[in-house]
């Protein structure tokens, strides 16, 4: 969450809003917020989610244990969902590969009939997916 | 019934849901709180409509009602974790 935090003026330039949800309550959340040295910097909303009914719908719920995994959707402008990421509790995201990913569906949503290939970095050329492209790469 | 592999709980929360003191009460077989809903849906995939919602938040120094559709036109990443006081 802080290693977002680090990188949310980043995140920004690319148009992108961040939220975290677990089921704390937001009282919890504020707390949190003021007690954590590492939290204290996050400017993007920390939502409770007390009844687990938005951790349900997403499916990260995880009801032995009455918290959720460290699940993570990428939603594009018109609300599709484009990429998941379910991890196990004690690993944490990498906020870059989080960036890279949006970076490459940003510049696919923007460049029509191309795609990024494996291990896609900005300023990298995308391929194209014509019929003659089939089998080239 | 959906079996549980043992350290559920640690798989969750890492080292400190090893503790014995600390395994859940709940468990499939005795399911908590009579009349709780315990259905939990499939995660979204790709290509998905994102369920909307609308949540209690802490935004910068305010309590704030905030939806997922509030950003709407922009892109979102939506991220759960575990519980606060954890790493996140």
């Amino acid at each position: 969450m802080s290693a977002v935090a680090d990188k949310y003026q980043e995140l920004k330039k690319l148009g992108v809003e961040v939220i975290a949800i677990s089921t704390d309550s937001h009282f919890s959340h504020w707390m949190f917020k003021k007690t954590s040295p590492s939290v204290k910097k996050v400017q993007y909303p920390l939502a409770a989610d007390p009844t687990h009914a938005v951790s349900r719908a997403y499916g990260v719920y995880h009801k032995a244990v009455g918290m959720n995994h460290r699940g993570r959707f990428i939603i594009n402008p018109k609300g599709t969902i484009m990429a998941v990421e379910v991890l196990t509790g004690p690993v944490g995201r990498n906020v870059n590969e989080l960036m890279r990913q949006i970076q490459a569906m940003q510049a696919v949503a923007k460049n029509p009939g191309k795609a990024a290939p494996a291990g896609w970095k900005p300023g990298a050329p995308m391929i194209t997916t014509t019929e003659n492209d089939i089998g080239r790469y | 019934m959906i079996a549980l592999a043992p350290d559920a709980f640690a798989q969750v929360l890492g080292a400190c849901g090893t503790r014995d003191a600390l395994k859940p009460a709940a468990t499939a077989a005795s399911p908590g709180p009579a009349g709780q809903a315990m259905t939990i849906s499939r995660v979204p995939l790709p290509g998905e409509q994102a369920p909307n919602f609308e949540l209690v938040a802490v935004v910068g120094k305010a309590i704030k009602k905030i939806k997922l559709s509030d950003y709407d036109g922009k892109w979102r990443v939506v991220c759960f974790y575990p519980a606060d006081f954890t790493f996140v």
